[in-house]
């Protein structure tokens, strides 16, 4: 078989993916405000919902002085990890101790401490920063909802800490200076789940808590069996900002089963807080760099045609990147949000390609087809049909996605796509043409801004040889038959190639057209939307979730 | 040049940390460890069993958990036996669901590159 991707081209792959649009501001540049840092412990503390005792243990990075106010509050929480250090090294080890503590020849891994880089540049910028220490949850199974009760016990001391009467040990240091309605959380392997949790168990009991925006990094989700089609809601994130970044060589959750969590979310319609989903797909980020107290989780480990990053630093930047920029955005109202929706280039500082799935609520968008209706693919979610010529196209999901081995999919069984290959059977140049409505009905689109979809190559030996270089057109066609120009999607973004840790796996990108761009169609009278597969003789990809998006 | 000193770094920290693949030297026993509690007249207690796998090499902490697969039964019950973290012990309190002969793996979870094949099960060699 072909390979879509020869290691000699990895520049030019490089290349296309870093380069497309204009250079945009970089929110980790260090913020404004002085800052400092202080911590808080006490041992063994009985949480409702934790059967066994944990340490309320945390570092704070918050403005010095903490004047004006109040600032919004951040928690971070890491996962599963060694929790016994031996002294003068960073080799961690599981204990034998129930519960879980060191031996007096070990000293207690800091894992919380692996943050820090992060903390303390978004403390310049007006937040209060926690990270706290789950070592007592670590080294046994699972523990994720145990994490979620952990994350919720630390906001019940920080609204007294943030009380008229404050309390031990800050006395009143921050009576009234934390808003507690405006809080994010961020959490990092086990830790991501542990941070959906939180935010479930939180508004399930009246969200006393007012939890706006939740990060993952490299999270697992162990709530959700793939082969089960119900999901577990108190891992879903509906109703509120959310982002989960992946690192393609995650030597650890290898699978990089979150972006079952961007695949469940993009589709859960939302009562409270309209907030868009993003999924950032880093391609040479691995598991553990993005904790600085974490050594590589596999040194014998490496990444399929993509190098990955040795270069602590290097990752580094990209946490300090991306978690910067969802906070400062999606909690401090700033405005980074063309690093979740990707329509424009990541700063310079980020060196390795990115590759975002976005959507804005999915209360805001008109889906038009996410190829799950029962007809699909010959009918769409918007209530018109599908048409092809000269196409392969079937609709799949779960395992009926998987490709030819080593490749796999390991998006949500939830999610489905169009497999399409071309050319078909058939002559002429292949087209999917999407209508809108019912045949000689339209739809008026003039509300929206852009046009999106969801793509990726397949492992298949139709594609090109150069890394992410295939391409199609598309277009759009009006009630009295007006064709606008064709958009070469390609060319606005590269459409991924099957790569990652371990085996080769189809991610989807979401790829936004502005309306604005296709010309001579009325937008107020659009009857379909045509792929027009005219840029390479040959090619497969998949194909989902088509939307018109306000923003 | 990345991928030369990557395969540098790596050369020199594969003799101190462990690596995600089949784990050498890897054996285990089986051993009765008491019976559980019974809840209720018509419940009866249940023997558990407690599989001790030992390797050359630590099993490492990580975001995914180890699972003693015997047959088609996942112990998922486990905690470490030692500081050097070469052994794992498994709490099955579900021994009746054990098939003889059946075999017996050690996985994190679904990374299959972690599968260590181990002898089957078999009854008569329970401590």
């Amino acid at each position: 078989m072909r390979l879509p991707l020869p290691a000699r081209l990895l520049p030019a792959a490089i290349a296309l993916a870093c380069c497309v649009s204009a250079q945009i501001s970089d929110p980790a540049a260090p913020g404004p405000m002085p800052v400092a840092n202080t911590f808080y412990r006490f041992n063994r503390v009985q949480v409702p919902a934790i059967p066994y005792p944990v340490d309320i243990w945390g570092t704070v990075w918050h403005p010095d002085g903490m004047a004006g106010g109040p600032y919004p509050l951040l928690i971070f929480i890491h996962g599963n990890h060694g929790i016994c250090r031996e002294p003068g090294t960073m080799r961690d080890f599981g204990t034998t101790l129930t519960p879980p503590y060191c031996p007096s020849n070990f000293e207690q891994t800091p894992n919380h401490l692996g943050y820090d880089y992060i903390a303390a540049r978004l403390a310049g910028y007006g937040f209060v920063v926690v990270s706290i220490n789950a070592n007592a949850i670590n080294v046994r199974a699972n523990g994720n909802p145990e994490r979620g009760r952990l994350v919720q016990e630390h906001l019940r001391y920080w609204a007294l800490w943030n009380s008229s009467e404050g309390g031990f040990p800050f006395g009143r240091r921050f009576t009234g200076r934390v808003n507690l309605q405006n809080v994010g959380l961020m959490g990092h392997s086990r830790g991501g789940e542990g941070v959906r949790a939180a935010y479930n168990f939180n508004r399930q009991e009246g969200s006393q808590f007012g939890i706006r925006a939740v990060l993952e990094i490299g999270p697992v989700d162990f709530g959700r069996i793939p082969t089960i089609t119900t999901p577990n809601p108190i891992f879903n994130v509906d109703d509120v900002n959310f982002s989960v970044l992946l690192p393609a060589c995650d030597g650890d959750v290898a699978d990089n089963q979150g972006m079952r969590i961007y695949d469940r979310a993009r589709v859960l319609r939302e009562n409270q807080l309209l907030s868009p989903k993003s999924q950032i797909y880093l391609l040479g980020a691995n598991h553990n760099f993005f904790n600085a107290e974490w050594l590589p989780e596999d040194p014998n480990f490496q990444c399929i045609d993509f190098p990955i990053i040795t270069d602590r630093p290097q990752q580094e930047q990209i946490g300090m990147v991306y978690t910067m920029g969802f906070f400062r955005t999606y909690i401090g109202g700033e405005d980074f949000r063309y690093l979740f929706h990707g329509d424009g280039r990541p700063p310079q500082s980020i060196r390795v390609p990115v590759a975002q799935s976005y959507t804005e609520s999915p209360n805001d968008i008109l889906l038009v087809d996410d190829f799950s209706v029962v007809k699909s693919p010959d009918e769409n979610l918007a209530g018109g049909s599908n048409t092809s010529n000269n196409l392969e196209i079937k609709t799949c999901s779960g395992t009926t996605c998987n490709e030819p081995p080593p490749a796999g999919w390991v998006h949500d069984a939830s999610t489905f796509a169009a497999k399409i290959g071309w050319p078909g059977q058939g002559t002429g140049t292949p087209n999917l043409i999407m209508r809108l409505a019912q045949e000689g009905m339209s739809r008026d689109v003039s509300r929206f801004a852009l046009l999106g979809i969801r793509v990726a190559a397949q492992f298949d030996p139709r594609n090109p040889n150069t890394p992410a270089s295939q391409n199609f057109s598309v277009r759009l066609i009006d009630s009295a038959g007006v064709v606008s120009n064709s958009i070469a999607v390609g060319e606005l973004r590269p459409i991924p190639y099957p790569t990652g840790a371990f085996f080769r796996r189809s991610v989807l990108r979401t790829i936004r057209i502005p309306l604005a761009d296709f010309r001579g169609a009325d937008r107020a009278r659009i009857a379909a939307v045509e792929f027009v597969f005219d840029k390479n003789r040959e090619g497969a990809i998949f194909l989902t979730d088509v939307h018109f998006s306000p923003r | 040049m990345k991928r030369r000193s990557f395969l540098t770094f790596a050369a020199v920290l594969a003799g101190a940390l462990p690596a995600f693949s089949r784990f050498k030297g890897a054996r285990y026993k089986a051993r009765r460890a008491g019976r559980t509690q019974s809840t209720d007249d018509r419940t009866a207690a249940a023997e558990v069993l407690e599989f001790q796998v030992t390797a050359d090499e630590p099993f490492p902490v990580r975001a995914l958990d180890p699972v003693l697969h015997v047959g088609e039964y996942e112990v998922r019950d486990y905690r470490y036996g030692n500081m050097e973290n070469t052994l794992l012990i498994f709490t099955c309190t579900e021994s009746s669901k054990l098939e003889e002969n059946a075999p017996v793996w050690l996985q994190y979870e679904n990374d299959t590159r972690t599968r260590t094949d181990l002898p089957a099960f078999r009854r008569a060699q329970v401590e």
